[in-house]
């Protein structure tokens, strides 16, 4: 018997379990908004020295 | 507000800016960028107008002053909105429909509402955090969540401390509007779509990875010697993967496929459903039957990449369709009905019928077209005209929905309702503009189609032809075949190049809401330009003046009132030569000709040279030189009669921008055809033509909007046309033009009229525009040489044996891959000459 029998399994079970997690957030509508999460991470700091910006 | 906080802001606070300047008369309004008049004390804010000094106050008293800092769009884009409105239709749900409160239970057990509302006025990231932090300031009144793609914010408060209409007020008040939100069937389904579609990908990526690394598994095995029992393990697994990606998320191109059957046209999801369905079945005979070839890895594959260009493709059309919702939210969403006996009832504008008498009071939108039957007012008609000045209305005249009312109160009879009004058709010719699809996919769809049956027929013949020659190599070979033809990156092509380079524009804050323009911007053609504005900075400043101080004083008293640029220049020059304030009576805004008002007894009327005209009063000897002084200078002359008399003489004007002359160099260069339209007086067109390098016949001035939509029309047919406009006093026109580009965020007539925004209201966004329309076309058309020419040579290896079912499927992805490297390497287009920076402000 060899390790294959166990290792192809256990690889599978990890792809699915990573999947099941990924269609789990879809459905819960995680992947909806693409444009706002990306901003509002941001914009949750303080704004560098705003003198920058400008230049 | 201490001074630490107002140092912070200073890069958007123009004081700084200005500092070296201070002969000039405006500075920008510390909220909304607007000109302002500067404040006697250096270090106070400036303002333009009381609401922004609402909001100004309202965002430091809240301690979120970070909000000017972090917002990247120009401040005019914010605020433009400054309509009053009412809100307490929101606090009726019947008048609230369709959004729905829901109560939740919240922290400590209390009760809380929650609803979606629709809100308008977002610009950037900025806003988002403004809305988000505001409710930390509000007793009552949980949370704001900002949810960009669909421009909704889902509110959470205690309905028993605050009512939903303050929260409006609020938001209102820092410069958002809020409204009902469309939650139901439409938006739903396609959100729910979307997310279908995207569970496949997942489902066909977790397939088509392992069967991608238990494929390399054999590779290696078959290369280097392998156990048999391994061997065959691996095999099944591969196939049952194979299996599952092509029954599960696969199966939405059978279901094409047999749609396409039954309907008799070709469609791309036939041969790709055969395909997949014989590499299936070619898999499972050769697990079982044969020891033959498998293939799994690559079907899983290609069901992986195909339903990736779909998703794309998806979310394109959802943005369309959204744009499009947003321009039908422009329409308000109730109305106070008359009914019979003069009682009035607030009832959902879906509830107006033909002939119903609805009553609008000052600041409303109008919800119907229809005939004033009582009341005198101002109208704003800016969203469907474009003209920015108010239109004076009364008893008898037309007036259309979605214009506002400014005054008094009106009473209007319904000529028509709901999509049947002018509004409601814009918003139709805008979907149907958004639903079409662009040629260059049509083109994709057609040749898929001619395709499909090509390589159907060859694939029986090849069937045929090998069956006679060898029967048992017959079936390995139109499997080849049908594999090797795929037509994916065909498909995954366009929706890409189209994608990445909307992407890409984005980036350059330029907004791009149709791909259709980006093909006919492709080809050079003619572009017309307005001038003020546009060409120029849009800021009228006032260059002379010939007359006495005291009919300044009263001519800024007139000019007080009116909401025009060369109003308000006018009202600034008067502040700095400190004039004495008077009060004015009687004034009239004549539209397209002047103002006239009464200031201490004489009457006066102010306009260009057309005021003369009708009264055939002529200047004096040094006023006409002056007038001539005024348009040698390129700037506008304006008169004022005082009681019939010309009493004095000014002169406006509005400086080129900076980056006009390069912009409109490199596009001539490119083979586009540069003209000029313009409502001013055609001697300053001709003096900025010569300025920027525009042939004198190609400068128009003088130009009516009707003249503006006929000179557009008239050029048609000579290669696409292009009008470039500021957004608000074009709007006819950008929507005239194949492609419209509107040069300033904010007003809803550019969003409605132009499928482009240069939301920086930088010229030089216009190269960008044209070059990497230039590019995207080149590239697709490469994709399409190179997929067609790989599928007809691998098509000939296959049907002349020459390839094997295997190699055909290593093959397949390879030209998908090739399509998808060289359009996400597609070279970017670089910056413009032109510098970015401050110059593009006057």
């Amino acid at each position: 018997m060899s390790v294959l029998m166990v290792a192809l399994p256990v690889a599978l079970a990890l792809g699915a379990s990573a999947m099941i997690a990924c269609v789990w957030s879809i459905r819960r509508g995680q992947f909806d908004d693409l444009q706002s999460p990306s901003v509002r991470l941001l914009v949750d700091e303080k704004p560098v020295d705003a003198q920058k910006k400008e230049t | 507000m201490n001074t630490a906080s107002k140092k912070k802001m200073s890069p958007n606070d123009p004081h700084e800016q200005d500092q070296e300047n201070k002969s000039g008369e405006t500075v920008e309004c510390v909220h909304c960028g607007l000109p302002a008049p500067r404040p006697r004390d250096e270090s106070e804010p400036a303002f333009c107008c009381n609401g922004c000094r609402g909001a100004w106050q309202l965002i430091h008293g809240w301690g979120l002053e970070d909000f000017y800092s972090l917002r990247a769009c120009e401040p005019s884009e914010t605020f433009a909105d400054k309509k009053q409105s009412t809100f307490d239709d929101l606090d009726d749900p019947k008048l609230l429909a369709p959004s729905v409160v829901k109560m939740v239970v919240g922290p400590n057990g209390v009760q809380l509402a929650k609803v979606r509302l629709s809100i308008g006025g977002l610009h950037c990231a900025a806003c988002a955090w403004l809305i988000e932090q505001t409710p930390n300031h509000v007793i009552g009144w949980y949370s704001a969540e900002v949810q960009m793609h669909s421009r909704s914010v889902q509110l959470v408060y205690d309905p028993s401390v605050v009512r939903l209409s303050e929260l409006a007020r609020l938001l209102h008040q820092i410069g958002y509007r809020v409204g009902p939100f469309d939650t139901s069937s439409e938006r739903n389904a396609s959100e729910q779509e979307s997310r279908r579609l995207l569970v496949d990908v997942a489902i066909a990526g977790f397939c088509a990875a392992n069967a991608m690394w238990i494929a390399v598994a054999l590779y290696a095995g078959a290369f280097t010697g392998i156990d048999v029992s391994q061997r065959e393990l691996l095999r099944y697994v591969g196939v049952g993967l194979g299996a599952l990606a092509v029954l599960v998320p696969g199966r939405i191109f059978f279901r094409g496929a047999l749609a396409s059957l039954r309907m008799r046209i070709p469609h791309m999801d036939l041969p790709v459903a055969l395909g997949l369905l014989a590499g299936l079945l070619a898999s499972v005979y050769g697990l079982f039957v044969a020891t033959s070839e498998i293939y799994f890895d690559s079907i899983a594959t290609l069901v992986f990449f195909l339903l990736i260009g779909r998703w794309i493709q998806l979310q394109q059309q959802h943005h369309a369709g959204r744009s499009i919702a947003a321009l039908l939210n422009l329409t308000p969403a109730a109305a106070t009905r008359v009914d019979e006996g003069g009682v009035l009832t607030r009832v959902p504008v879906r509830e107006i019928e033909l002939d119903d008498t609805v009553q609008v009071g000052p600041g409303e939108s109008i919800p119907v077209d229809g005939t004033i039957t009582v009341g005198d007012s101002f109208v704003d008609r800016s969203l469907l005209t474009g003209e920015s000045r108010p239109i004076s209305v009364s008893v008898g005249d037309q007036v259309e929905a979605g214009t506002d009312n400014l005054e008094s109160d009106i009473r209007v009879k319904a000529t028509a309702i709901g999509e049947a009004t002018r509004l409601g058709e814009l918003s139709q010719s805008v979907a149907a503009a958004a639903a079409s699809k662009t040629p260059i996919v049509q083109l994709a769809n057609r040749i898929g189609g001619w395709f499909v049956s090509v390589i159907l027929v060859l694939a029986a013949l090849t069937a045929i032809v090998w069956w006679r020659i060898d029967p048992s190599v017959a079936l390995n070979h139109s499997v080849a075949l049908l594999i090797v033809a795929c037509p994916c990156a065909l498909a995954l092509a366009t929706p890409l190049a189209i994608a990445v380079a909307v992407g890409r524009l984005a980036e350059r804050r330029i907004l791009v809401r149709s791909g259709e323009s980006l093909e006919q911007l492709a080809k050079p053609g003619t572009v017309f330009f307005d001038k003020t504005g546009t060409l120029t900075a849009g800021r009228m400043q006032m260059t002379a003046w010939l007359g006495d101080d005291d009919v300044l004083a009263a001519t800024a008293a007139i000019e007080s009132n009116v909401a025009h640029p060369i109003a308000r220049a006018v009202a600034q020059y008067a502040k700095s030569k400190n004039a004495e304030s008077r009060t004015s009576t009687d004034v009239n805004n004549r539209v397209g000709v002047g103002v006239e008002g009464t200031v201490d007894g004489s009457r006066y009327m102010i306009g260009g040279m057309k005021v003369l005209s009708p009264t055939g009063v002529a200047p004096s000897q040094t006023q006409q030189s002056k007038i001539d002084e005024i348009l040698a200078l390129s700037s506008t002359p304006i008169v004022i009669l005082k009681d019939g008399a010309v009493a004095a003489v000014l002169g406006v004007s509005d400086p080129i921008r900076s980056e006009a002359r390069d912009v409109i160099g490199q596009l001539r260069r490119g083979g586009w055809s540069v003209s000029m339209l313009s409502g001013d007086h055609p001697s300053i067109v001709q003096s900025v033509a010569s300025e920027l390098g525009v042939a004198a016949e190609h400068a128009l001035g003088d130009q009516s909007p009707e003249q503006k939509l006929a000179a557009i029309q008239a050029a048609k047919g000579h290669g696409p046309v292009v009008m470039v406009g500021d957004g608000v006093n074009d709007a006819a026109a950008l929507a005239a033009a194949d492609v419209g580009v509107a040069l300033r965020g904010g007003a809803n007539a550019s969003l409605a009229a132009a499928p482009i925004l240069i939301g920086n209201s930088h010229l030089g966004g216009i190269v960008t525009l044209v070059k990497t329309a230039r590019r995207t076309s080149r590239c697709i058309r490469e994709n399409f040489v190179i997929s067609i020419g790989y599928n007809i040579i691998a098509a000939l290896l296959a049907m002349t044996g020459v390839i094997s079912p295997l190699i055909a499927a290593v093959l397949m992805p390879i030209s998908s891959l090739t399509v998808l490297t060289m359009t996400l390497a597609m070279p970017k287009v670089q910056e413009t000459q032109v510098t970015l920076h401050a110059e593009a402000k006057p």
